[in-house]
């Protein structure tokens, strides 16, 4: 599949908070190791939900983000940072434990079967869409 | 090492020492994980009433991926009930303490003042907290968490023990991440007696698994064929639960609930509502068969109240139904109506009551042993009746407990398909012995 004509779409009112989908990513990455540290996607426990974040590209942000602020979402606050999907250097989640590299969601792209987190999770919270020019199809 | 990670960590109380060790891989392939390892690791270690330990074993399988995969077991000599009992806990504090580089943890010694023991892959540490007694689960999960980043503290695993814990009691249990451990009446009281309020947990390192591919590949095919059974399943959990009519059960786990999950699991039987957790099909089965209480205001006044004071729902009901029938026939000169929950509460806030002692304390006071057993049999038969439909279930259970999986693993996961799991993870093949 190429990676390009999809996106994944995220039910954060299905998401359990199981994390199966961190170490299904974990273990696509590292080849042999389960570590839902490594993972390219971080379930993030909030107020009244789980949010399963993918790291974005890796923008280079001194001390402050410019861009953080709150966000108000039917009624509940929160903070930029759990919408955020850059994986900014404010936030040590997305980095790799030992080595401190930032760690990029590359959707699985060298994977025939496709995203493996998707693969794991069961629940809904995340499906595969493609992308077409005129609609959008879920898989 | 494949699996398991094939070290134990020993803390000692009394003077803060920490030493890493390695386990031999006989104790490993023989008992694998779970209770299993924790009691075997016990007897190796002596305990007794004298010398008590708290003991926690994850399983084989446990943060590898494997569907349900999340269970640690934790071991400790009771003393109200003469004996070493062992819990599971769920959720994800075993697969974090194998990510601290651990299968085993060994707590020895007793600590001069209130504290908590703090644990990650670089290090562990004794810390002081004297103005934690008397502080709630909630409350201690709280300043624990509060001490780190956001981002960090989130990600730290605690077990910790509320009020009932702190005192000589039969029903002192232990919470973790918010969720009470059912079974774990008076293993909340070792921690107490050691004077440690929680154990809080945060690693970073790998499981390596033996042939990941072929591991991957077991795992994609049985959560696809999962995916195509799972209504069929849930139709059949639901027939069974039915069956068991449970009306309570019903009024609890209906309306605006959350599915929530232990690491891994497919399954997502725990429910919260805004942010709680609900008592799950055990401990309802238990307010309503053995407490008799009626309406869920009641029940989950009494949840409540077990996840402030750190009190076993389980330990509690039994200790309350031996309670119920003891007066009945006069042994008792306590008076507990069934469905009475008020007087149930000013029994449990009333700490010099005679419902901290425990069942087993109650049963063996009052010549009343039979009775014991009638009530906690009671409790198994239903629980077993969820596996009614599964060839050695009994058998099949134990092996999950020590691969550190879910019994409910069984209802959604074929057993030779868990089974080939561990080969492919640990690279060995598992014996399973009478
Ligand atoms: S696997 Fe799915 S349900 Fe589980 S945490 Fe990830 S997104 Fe949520
Ligand atoms: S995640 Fe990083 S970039 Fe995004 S708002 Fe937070 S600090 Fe800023
Ligand atoms: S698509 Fe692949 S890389 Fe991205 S989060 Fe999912 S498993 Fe990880
Ligand atoms: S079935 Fe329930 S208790 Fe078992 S692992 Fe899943 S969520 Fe946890």
């Amino acid at each position: 599949m190429d990676p390009r004509d999809y996106r994944i779409r995220v039910d954060t009112n299905k998401c359990t908070g199981c994390r199966h989908c961190e170490v299904a990513c974990s273990l696509a990455h590292t080849g042999d190791r389960s570590n839902y540290h490594r993972a390219r996607i971080r379930v993030i426990a909030l107020e009244d939900r789980f949010l399963p974040l993918m790291a974005g590209p890796y923008v280079s942000i001194t001390e402050e983000c410019a861009s953080k602020k709150l966000v108000n979402i039917n009624g509940f606050v929160y903070d930029q940072c759990v919408l955020c999907r850059a994986s900014c250097p404010n936030k040590s989640i997305f980095k790799e434990p030992d080595s401190g590299i930032p760690l990029k969601c590359d959707f699985c792209g060298f994977r025939a079967e496709g995203p493996a987190c998707i693969q794991w999770c069961t629940s809904g919270a995340l499906t595969l869409i493609k992308i077409k020019p005129e609609a959008e199809e879920e898989l | 090492m494949f699996g398991w990670q094939g070290k134990a960590l020993r803390v000692n109380l009394s003077n803060g020492f920490v030493e890493e060790e390695l386990i031999s891989e006989n104790l490993l392939e023989n008992y694998v994980g779970g209770c299993r390892l924790a009691k075997e690791v016990a007897r190796l270690e002596e305990v007794s009433a004298e010398k008590n330990k708290l003991i926690f074993a994850s399983g084989a399988l446990t943060g590898t991926g494997v569907p349900t995969g999340a269970f640690c077991s934790v071991a400790g000599y009771v003393s109200l009930q003469e004996d070493i009992l062992c819990a599971p806990l769920l959720l994800r504090f075993g697969p974090e303490l194998k990510c601290c580089g651990y299968d085993v943890l060994i707590i020895e010694g007793k600590a001069p003042e209130w504290c908590y023991l703090f644990i990650t892959d670089e290090e562990a540490k004794v810390i002081p907290v004297a103005e934690m007694e008397g502080y709630t689960p909630a409350e201690i999960e709280e300043v624990i968490r509060s001490s780190f980043s956001k981002w960090y503290g989130n990600d730290i695993r605690i077990i910790s023990i509320g009020k009932e814990g702190e005192q000589p009691s039969g029903l002192g249990g232990l919470v973790t991440d918010g969720l009470l451990v059912n079974y774990s009446g008076g293993l909340g009281n070792v921690f107490g007696e050691k004077r440690l309020k929680a154990i809080a947990v945060r690693g970073t390192l790998d499981i390596k698994l033996a042939k990941a591919a072929v591991f991957q590949k077991i795992i994609t095919d049985a959560i696809k064929d999962f995916r195509e059974k799972r209504n069929k399943l849930f139709e059949t959990v639901h027939t069974v639960f039915a069956r068991l009519e449970l009306p309570l059960s019903r009024e609890i786990h209906h309306g605006e609930i959350e599915k929530k999950a232990c690491l891994a699991c497919p399954i997502a039987c725990l429910h919260q509502r805004e942010g709680k957790f609900l008592p799950n099909f055990t401990v309802t089965f238990c307010f309503s068969e053995l407490l008799e209480i009626e309406n869920m205001e009641d029940a989950l006044t009494l949840y409540d109240l077990c996840e402030k004071r750190g009190i076993d729902p389980v330990a509690l009901s039994v200790t309350g139904r031996m309670l119920i029938e003891l007066a009945k026939v006069g042994k008792a000169d306590v008076t507990l109506t069934p469905g009475d929950t008020k007087q149930l509460v000013a029994l449990i806030e009333d700490e010099s009551s005679l419902l901290h002692k425990g069942g087993f304390w109650l049963a063996q006071h009052y010549q009343s042993e039979t009775l014991l057993q009638d009530i906690t049999k009671k409790i198994d038969t239903t629980r077993e009746e969820i596996f009614a439909q599964i060839e050695e279930a009994g058998k099949k259970k134990a092996v999950l407990e020590a691969l550190g999986l879910c019994p409910y693993a069984l209802l959604a996961f074929p057993y030779d398909v868990i089974i080939k799991a561990f080969e492919a993870a640990t690279g060995k093949a598992l014996e399973v012995k009478e």
